[in-house]
């Protein structure tokens, strides 16, 4: 293409950048949207600490011997927001564990006691889950003191210093330990907003990008201005490329903003390659730009156009790994989730921040997206009816 | 002469036609809640609630210790979370290359160090892109380590007791006599026999029960549900809340139509004609409740369906009619206020996000903060998915569901009052601000 | 007087009662301000039964304004509007009933046919089963849908959404018609249509409204008209009426460079006036009609003296040249 031809494709594009910029609805959903969105479920999966969510355990001491009380010091732990009945806590009774009476006593007497683990029919059962784990690593723990005091011959069980015996037991460095670290050089585990941010723009950047844009096509095919501007000294092809770089430049901007946000105001790390977040986001724009113009080129109506982006960006999002991890799903529909572009950005994405790793890491999903971006773009040129 | 036709359901069956005509965004309502559950459902189902976390272990030790970790990792019941696989060193690779969930590495000298007295470190790397297998992974692993750390102290009790040989003096493990082997051996039997009473039958048991259930035993296979059951299962968990947003989004779509209608210049063309503008408004008010009560109806047939429990059609019958006024109150309140039939739908698309969210029909309340929990009932989602999700699940009544229906239409009257007034000023505008 | 059926129970009680007037449309005094822009200052009119009462205005001249009050969509600051003796603020329902409107815009719904927007139209009017169907099938062979009266609206022309739009107004056969611009953007032979069916309304004894910026249609169509701009009416009347405020004038427009002493000699002749000058047009009134004509002797005059000129136009007296003696624009501008 000529400089001049060039020229009338940005001023095009341009000029649908200043359409969108022009309705504040759309400024609502590209930007104020989606920054509550990822407050909102950063803050729900992550209890504000970054870390894993947190489980509701209240504790039900009836005994409130030593060893009971030693118990219940060994629920204590950064994963469970820990209560106790009657203390005034504001921790829902979703799970409660019951300490009977006369635990202390008859434990030390060698008389089984049952903790009694009681779960609400509407609590969540993965926390419940994680709940028993977590009940169970405290008994086992318990149960070993124990049996190192049993099996010590000066062992006497009423003896009042068994606890101090006990505590001193408690408070020694386990044998074998655990180091938990990371791979990657990235920011760690993702959860909260380092869960939510990749996700929620990615299906954000997809869904408006594919309403709006699709939409405006739409109503600038009704309104007959397409065919107008076919009437200028363009070609087809420069027109659909003015709309393609118009919603390019939209996307792009969105996701500079969002991850502004991401890194300026939620603290989240974006990894330590420039080159490959740059590679990535602007392979994702092209792609959700294209099917934008796919989705306009094929409807007729802005209702169908919308309705139909909306529900698509949706099952996208979802499937892609952009809601949830994709990890929780079944491993053949991990692989078909591949079919949507949102999976290859969430793969990127992961890469870039949570592995911290380099622009080889991003080719293969960047590589994929751009393939999107092919198809959408050519099928979009091909259905996309002017004048 | 004939009787004069009543203009409401003129006009309420002219729009009804529209509808008929242009079904796409109400068939996208239906369809939206069947679709999400679905896709919800989809995913989340199994075999299993989740799939195993892959483990690669790294055993550098390659003695009791890694032998140890081998075969804990392997046993039955860890088999049925973790997938093990042995690695040598492109395990760090393989976990980088996010073909695994974490990687466990035993150090090298774990065992000599453990013999010798000192404390051993087992090295758990998780997958930083996962976050729910790893998590699984690492309290496996942490288990593990308790169990090893039990042991270990109980063994070097024994040593210490039954004066055992110094083993941190052997060069290798290899090194040690027959007499050693025996004399080990006799210490771990005697620690074993005496701690054989503490572990058939522990002084500390554990029960869990799951309140208005039967009482489940640790050993028994909690999940007796079939794949399909589990499926359906999500399935119902999920629709009543996406359900109840689809209504609200219909409410919504019927109501701009008013102001659409302004826009069109059709509304001022109505007004022309011998019509009163509570009469159009009327027939809108009519049509969103109809619309919004048949979409409602096929969603919990649906729901009902994959249930297989019977849905009291008395309680069905009172949610319904509240869920009803209440999506048509909202939606009346929305465009009463409202400019432009644009302006309105943002607003509503905010307001309904915002409510739904905060009212758990995408996020279950309980799994929320405090805070948010505690402001969950001032959101109608939070009652109507309650509502929706006891008729459907629970075989709830129409006392259970009384809650929900006083809430939930006791709110829609007092907007739809308001909303009224507001859009008829706006209808004799002729749909302007 | 008309041979229409009364509209509505106690009509003829509700027309005895008051001030017995020929005219089934009357309007006094009405006037209507957005803030400080006074839209319609001060209009008054009356339409007879039969008759086609033109309002002729360029755009922005208060046409619409003055329509939407009188279909009840607007209500005036001032004034009052009564139809067949029935004040439109007193009994609003009743009144409409008797009115058929005809908007600018379309205002049709593009999923409807032609057939079920009628259907619809006729029933919001009180029409219904057997006499609702009779007036539906005559309606759209008025206006020339019958064949494609099952075509939603969104696979019409713009033509024939027009036609629909009027037929809309028609259905009901009403008394009074109050039609705003109804051939606006369409093709001449659509116009033409348009034009015959608002004949044949007003044969039929109805009193109809007819605002319009064509100066051939209003000339074309209406019995009487008033020009209005500006929200006030410059002048009122039969077509030989308004010519003859013309005073039988013509007008010549010359385009080219005119100085002082030029423009002040032929102001000089006699039967000459300036109705407009600005830069590079000059705009004449001369005397017309008879065996002199102004305009030649002026103009033998200018080619006489080798005055320079781009263009000459002579135009007869007409509404145009009334807008411009009046405004000082012309009706096109």
């Amino acid at each position: 293409m000529s400089v001049n031809a060039w020229r009338r494709v940005a001023l095009l594009a341009w000029n649908d950048v200043r359409l969108t910029s022009k309705d504040r609805s759309s400024l609502v959903w590209m930007l104020a949207m989606p920054v509550a969105m990822m407050w909102f479920f950063g803050t729900v999966f992550a209890g504000g600490s970054g870390g894993p969510p947190r489980i509701s355990l209240t504790v039900d001491d009836r005994d409130g011997g030593w060893l009971a009380r030693a118990f219940v010091d060994e629920l204590r732990g950064e994963q469970v927001n820990l209560a106790e009945v009657g203390s005034g806590d504001d921790v829902p009774r979703l799970r409660t564990l019951v300490v009977p009476e006369g635990f202390t006593e008859n434990v030390l007497a060698g008389t089984p006691r049952t903790l009694r683990l009681e779960l609400d029919p509407e609590a969540d059962r993965q926390f419940d889950m994680g709940a028993v784990v977590h009940v169970r690593r405290a008994q086992l723990r318990v149960l070993g003191r124990l049996l190192e005091m049993k099996l010590d011959p000066d062992f006497v069980a009423a003896d009042a210093a068994s606890s101090e015996r006990y505590r001193a037991l408690a408070a020694a460095a386990p044998p074998v330990s655990l180091a938990v670290s990371t791979a990657g050089a990235g920011q760690g585990v993702p959860s909260g907003f380092g869960q939510s941010v990749p996700g929620i723009l990615t299906m954000i950047v997809l869904m408006m990008t594919l309403i709006y844009g699709g939409v405006f096509l739409i109503i600038e095919k009704q309104q007959g201005m397409l065919r107008r501007q076919l009437s200028l000294p363009v070609t087809r092809g420069q027109v659909v490329a003015g709309k393609l770089l118009g919603r390019l430049l939209i996307a792009g901007l969105q996701i500079v903003l969002l991850l502004a946000v991401a890194r300026f105001v939620f603290g989240l790390s974006l990894g330590s390659s420039p080159a490959g977040l740059a590679l990535l986001t602007a392979s994702y724009a092209l792609a959700v730009a294209c099917a934008s113009i796919f989705l306009g080129a094929v409807f007729s109506t802005t209702e169908q156009a919308s309705t139909v982006g909306w529900i698509a960006s949706l099952v996208m999002a979802g499937l892609g790994g952009c809601w949830w991890p994709s990890e929780v799903m079944p491993e053949w529909l991990q692989t078909a989730a591949h079919a949507f572009p949102t999976a290859w950005a969430m793969d990127g994405f992961h890469a870039l921040i949570s592995f911290g790793r380099g622009v080889e890491a991003v080719a293969l999903p960047s590589l994929a997206l751009l393939a999107f971006a092919a198809l959408f773009g050519v099928l979009g040129t091909r259905f996309l009816r002017i004048g | 002469m004939a009787r004069s036709p009543n203009r409401v359901l003129l006009l309420f069956r002219k729009d009804l036609l529209r509808r008929r005509r242009s079904p796409l965004g109400v068939l996208a309502m239906i369809a939206f809640p069947l679709v999400f559950a679905g896709m919800m459902a989809l995913a989340f189902s199994g075999e299993t609630a989740l799939p195993r976390a892959r483990l690669l272990l790294e055993d550098r030790d390659d003695g009791l210790v890694g032998g140890f970790v081998k075969q804990a990792l392997a046993a039955e019941q860890i088999a049925e979370f973790i997938e093990l696989v042995e690695v040598g060193e492109e395990g760090r690779q393989m976990l980088e290359d996010d073909e695994a969930s974490a990687l466990l590495r035993v150090p090298e000298d774990a065992t000599s160090r453990l013999l010798a007295g000192e404390d051993v470190e087992l090295e758990l790397v998780r997958n930083p892109a996962q976050s729910i297998l790893p998590e699984i992974a690492e309290q496996v692993a942490a288990t593990m380590a308790d169990v090893m750390s039990i042991l270990t102290r109980l063994v070097r009790r024994q040593v210490e007791v039954l004066d055992l040989p110094d083993l941190t003096e052997l060069e290798s493990f290899r090194d040690l006599t027959d007499q050693d082997f025996a004399t080990i051996s006799v210490a771990l039997r005697h620690t074993f026999t005496e701690a054989g009473s503490f572990v058939a039958a522990p002084p500390i048991a554990f029960e869990q029960v799951t309140l208005g259930e039967e009482k489940r035993d640790e050993d028994e296979d909690e999940d007796e549900d079939e794949d399909g059951s589990q499926t359906g299962l999500i399935f119902l968990f999920v629709l009543p809340g996406i359900s109840v947003y689809a209504l609200f989004l219909i409410g919504d779509q019927m109501m701009r139509d008013l102001l659409e209608e302004g826009r069109l210049r059709t509304l001022q063309r109505q007004l022309s004609a011998p019509v009163t503008a509570g009469q159009i408004l009327a027939a809108k008010v009519l049509l969103t409740g109809v619309v919004a009560a048949a979409v409602l109806l096929i969603l919990a047939a649906i729901a009902g369906f994959v249930a297989r429990t019977p849905v009291d059609p008395a309680a069905f019958a009172a949610l319904a009619l509240a869920l009803v006024l209440a999506v048509t109150g909202f939606a009346a309140l929305i465009y009463g206020v409202a400019r432009t039939d644009r302006q309105g739908a943002t607003i509503s698309a905010l307001v309904y996000l915002v409510l739904a969210f905060g009212g758990g029909s995408f996020v279950p309340v309980d799994n929320m903060p405090a805070a948010m929990r505690a402001a969950a009932p001032f959101s109608p989602f939070y009652w109507g998915t309650r509502g929706f999700q006891d008729l459907v699940q629970n075989g709830a009544g129409l006392a259970d569901v009384a809650g929900a229906v006083g809430v939930l239409g006791g709110l829609g009257l007092a907007l739809l009052a308001a909303g009224s007034v507001l859009l008829k000023r706006k209808v004799l505008r002729g749909g302007a601000a | 007087m008309t041979d229409l059926e009364p509209p509505f129970a106690g009509f003829e009680e509700l027309s005895a009662s008051s001030a017995y007037s020929p005219f089934m449309i009357q309007v006094e005094n009405l006037s209507k301000s957005y803030g400080d822009v006074r839209a319609v200052c001060g209009v008054s009119f009356e339409v007879a039964g039969g008759e086609i009462y033109g309002l002729l205005g360029p755009n922005g001249a208060g046409k619409t304004t003055t329509l939407s009050m009188m279909a009840g969509l607007l209500a005036p600051d001032e004034g009052r509007i009564r139809y067949d003796g029935v004040d439109l603020a007193e009994r609003p329902l009743a009144v409409k009933a008797t009115l058929g409107v005809v908007p600018q815009e379309n205002a049709l719904y593009e999923d409807l046919n032609a057939r079920e927007h009628l259907r619809l139209w006729g029933g919001l009017y009180g029409l219904s089963g057997a006499e609702l169907d009779a007036a539906v099938d005559r309606v759209l062979g008025e206006i020339g849908l019958g064949g494609r009266a099952k075509e939603p609206v969104k696979k019409y022309s713009g033509g024939m959404k027009r036609r629909l739009n009027l037929g809309m107004g028609l259905v009901h056969s009403p008394r009074i018609v109050l039609l705003d611009e109804p051939t606006t953007g369409i093709d001449p032979q659509a116009r033409i249509n348009v034009l015959d069916v608002v004949r044949g309304v007003a044969a039929g004894g109805a009193a109809v409204l007819y605002t319009t910026h064509y100066l051939e249609e209003a000339q074309q169509l209406c019995d009487r008209i008033a020009v209005i701009d500006h929200g006030a009416f410059l002048a009122e009347g039969t077509l030989a009426e308004l010519q003859d405020m013309v005073g039988g004038e013509e007008v010549v427009t010359l385009a080219g460079d005119f100085d002082d002493v030029l423009v002040e000699r032929l102001l000089g002749r006699e039967g000459v006036r300036l109705l407009a000058r600005e830069s590079g047009r000059l705009v004449l009134a001369t005397a017309g009609g008879g065996e002199r004509r102004g305009a030649v002797e002026l103009l033998s005059a200018l080619f006489g003296e080798g005055v320079k000129m781009d263009s000459v136009s002579i135009e007869p007296p007409s509404l145009n040249s009334l807008f411009l003696k009046l405004t000082g624009r012309e009706l096109r501008d």
